[in-house]
């Protein structure tokens, strides 16, 4: 073969290098038009930014941003909320969120208060008690014979991450029945059918997981038994829209506009299930449960929607059955003292309470109404 | 006939004792045995890969036996089938949209990645006090786990391709800055005294020689960089992605459909042999001499 004369062989290099560089460029440009956006307008209406603290979306955390589709948004001032997802970490997403990476995200207080209990302001403050109920869902093989906290001394513990926020509250469920929890031993069982595997082969003998997942095995043919919580963990309370300190001070109307617009879609999600599912479909096509008909990952999903929602929606038993709010101050202090924090903590930086009144500044009834006739368009 | 043969030397006139480098036509080209042909690459790759299929097929039906810990191969390939012939072809809900994020973030990230592991490896080549300097931090930032530090990237750079593109390329970097360390270390000392002697600049004698003695080994690195962008693209995609695979690949996960997991590790598969034919594709075009010193190999091979 002849050889190539030392002109052609520059040019052939230089053509490579340049076709990278234009490359790089033209993907880069095109890639970053796909960045998460700062706050911005969308003509008149702003734009929200949430952290999900999952690493997928998951349609218990639809009514959080399916608003837009159902008008709600617009009608404060929001265009919509895009949502990013986290690696799994309630710190990671409270971090983006106090870094001003997203305006708000759902976290929950053990985190918050662990957080000031070391003098580390977390740099979000919450608005709205979105989750009234704990979510934890710890189960057990329906035949481990275990049947309560006390029969996990020593045990293998699965958890979705090392620093997940279940931890504490297990550990707390473990000594109210005198179980020292430096007898257990944690390990990464993943999600879905990595967990039920891992309960079925005594990999592990108990996992730590919330309402949602639990609510999703049964549709594939495991029941675990879920052990029941003792009362002083019962009477705390879960999840919060937490937003960014600064974006509470500078935009006041559009945190209580969202707060509005999200009592609505609760409202709305309760009444139509269904719809609710259809429209955090349309706007996560991605998150479609495949491998089965329309029919089987719509029960799924509504069954998984109505899992949260029982932890969400305000009941007649509560003291302040006000949508978003908080059964009173001393619900912090005491989940405080539940986390074995100092009583002086100053619990009153991390929420407030301005927002709520906003919040139920609506007419249940007439949601509800439109929920009733509402169709989901293709 | 007329004229003058061609004069050919003899051995004691060459002074030689290598035969001559023209074949007769009586000595033809030996012929490629039913070894040879067995021994290529169209038979071989497909019948490793019909073993795999049915060492597969056993596993999964006789040893597992159910279908969350490990589906068998045809409802996998059922349920990427499904994938990629079910509409849309385009948007959040086409496997197609999502292979195209993260080929996006593969390519960049492994462009941003091997350029500074090439313009790095040059200039530490170049000087001593750079190479010690910074030889110990490259190390030890290379051993820290990407797993652990993207969380920190994407704080940095807020969620999207940015951060993406940052974690990718910290995955690339070391192995195309060791080759080219390498590749320029080991550059024949002859040619460069040589040059030395024509008191070549060190700038004519890294562009003349250097560089191009030194592709070779940088290409080895750019092989293995490219293969492991699709694993920085992964690991980006999961700490805070809405698109990907590695986000539908999670999305699986969540929904408890297995099939549809291991079809989309499969989707992984493919786009890290295409990201890695086309580094071979441009190894085979730039370095060319390497094409003539084969063919050149498989002449001698073949003449006695």
């Amino acid at each position: 073969m002849r050889t190539l004369p030392w002109a052609t062989r520059r040019r052939t290099a230089a053509v490579a290098a340049i076709s990278a560089l234009c490359l790089t460029g033209a993907v880069a440009c095109g890639g970053s038009a796909g960045d998460s956006g700062s706050t911005g307008d969308n003509g008149d209406l702003a734009t929200l930014r949430l952290q999900n603290c999952v690493s997928v979306l998951q349609v218990a955390v639809a009514p959080l941003f399916i608003g837009d589709q159902l008008g709600f948004f617009a009608e404060e001032g929001i265009a919509k909320v895009e949502v990013a997802n986290s690696s799994g970490s309630t710190a990671q997403c409270v971090q983006l969120t106090a870094a001003g990476q997203a305006d708000f995200t759902s976290p929950v207080p053990d985190l918050l208060l662990n957080s000031l209990g070391q003098g580390v302001d977390p740099g979000v403050k919450c608005v709205y008690n979105l989750i009234r109920r704990p979510t934890a869902a710890f189960m057990v093989d329906p035949d481990s014979g275990i049947d309560s906290f006390a029969d996990l001394a020593g045990a293998k513990v699965g958890v979705h991450a090392l620093n997940s926020a279940y931890i504490p509250l297990f550990e707390a469920a473990l000594r109210e029945y005198g179980v020292d929890p430096g007898t257990v031993e944690y390990q990464v069982t993943g999600y879905g059918a990595q967990v039920i595997d891992a309960l079925q082969t005594k990999k592990v003998d108990v996992a730590l997981y919330w309402d949602y997942e639990a609510a999703g095995y049964p549709a594939m043919g495991y029941n675990p038994k879920i052990l029941e919580l003792p009362d002083k963990i019962n009477n705390l309370f879960s999840s919060c829209i937490a937003f960014n300190k600064d974006y509470v001070t500078e935009n006041p109307d559009l945190v209580a506009g969202y707060l509005r617009a999200l009592t609505k879609t609760l409202i709305f999600a309760d009444e139509n299930p269904e719809a609710a599912v259809r429209l955090f479909w349309k706007a996560a096509p991605e998150t479609k449960p495949t491998g089965m008909s329309e029919e089987e990952a719509l029960d799924q999903a509504v069954a998984v929607l109505e899992s949260r929602l029982a932890n969400v929606l305000p009941s007649d038993d509560d003291p302040d059955p006000r949508f978003g709010a908080w059964a009173s101050a001393q619900q912090w202090v005491d989940y405080a003292a539940f986390l074995g924090l100092p009583e002086d903590l100053d619990v009153a930086s991390l929420y407030t309470t301005e927002f709520i009144d906003a919040a139920n500044d609506i007419d249940g009834d007439e949601v509800r109404a439109f929920a009733k006739s509402y169709e989901v368009e293709d | 006939m007329t004229g003058t043969e061609p004069r050919v030397a003899t051995r004691a006139q060459a002074g030689t004792t290598t035969p001559s480098s023209t074949p007769s036509p009586q000595r033809a080209r030996r012929r490629r045995g039913i070894g040879d042909v067995l021994r290529s690459r169209w038979v071989l790759v497909p019948v490793v890969f019909v073993v795999m299929m049915l060492l597969w097929q056993f596993i999964a039906t006789k040893v597992v036996s159910t279908e969350l810990l490990l589906p068998t191969p045809q409802r996998v390939w059922e349920s990427m089938w499904t994938a990629l012939t079910q509409g849309p072809y385009w948007g959040r809900a086409s496997v197609y949209y999502h292979f195209y994020q993260t080929a996006k973030i593969c390519i960049v990230g492994f462009l941003v990645g091997s350029s500074l592991g090439i313009l790095l490896g040059v200039l530490m080549a170049q000087s001593k006090v750079l190479m010690t300097a910074l030889g110990p931090y490259i190390t030890a930032f290379q051993s820290l786990p990407r797993i652990a530090i993207a969380p920190i990237v994407v704080l940095w750079f807020g969620q999207g391709f940015t951060s993406n593109v940052v974690i990718t390329a910290t995955v690339v970097f070391l192995p195309v800055l060791v080759s080219t360390l390498s590749g320029l270390s080991t550059v024949d000392r002859g040619l460069l005294e040589m040059l030395r002697g024509f008191s070549a600049s060190r700038w004519q004698t890294l562009r003349k020689v250097s560089l191009w003695a030194a592709l070779p080994s940088i290409f080895a690195g750019l092989q293995v960089g490219i293969v492991f962008s699709v694993v920085g693209a992964i690991v980006a995609e999961w700490v805070g992605a809405n698109e990907g695979l590695g986000v539908l690949l999670l999305q699986a996960q969540y929904s408890m459909d297995v099939p549809r997991s291991f079809a989309i590790l499969v989707l992984l598969g493919v786009l890290g042999l295409v990201l890695n034919g086309l580094i071979v594709a441009l190894q085979k075009a730039v370095l060319f001499w390497q094409r003539d010193e084969s063919t050149k190999k498989e002449q001698r091979m073949f003449s006695t």
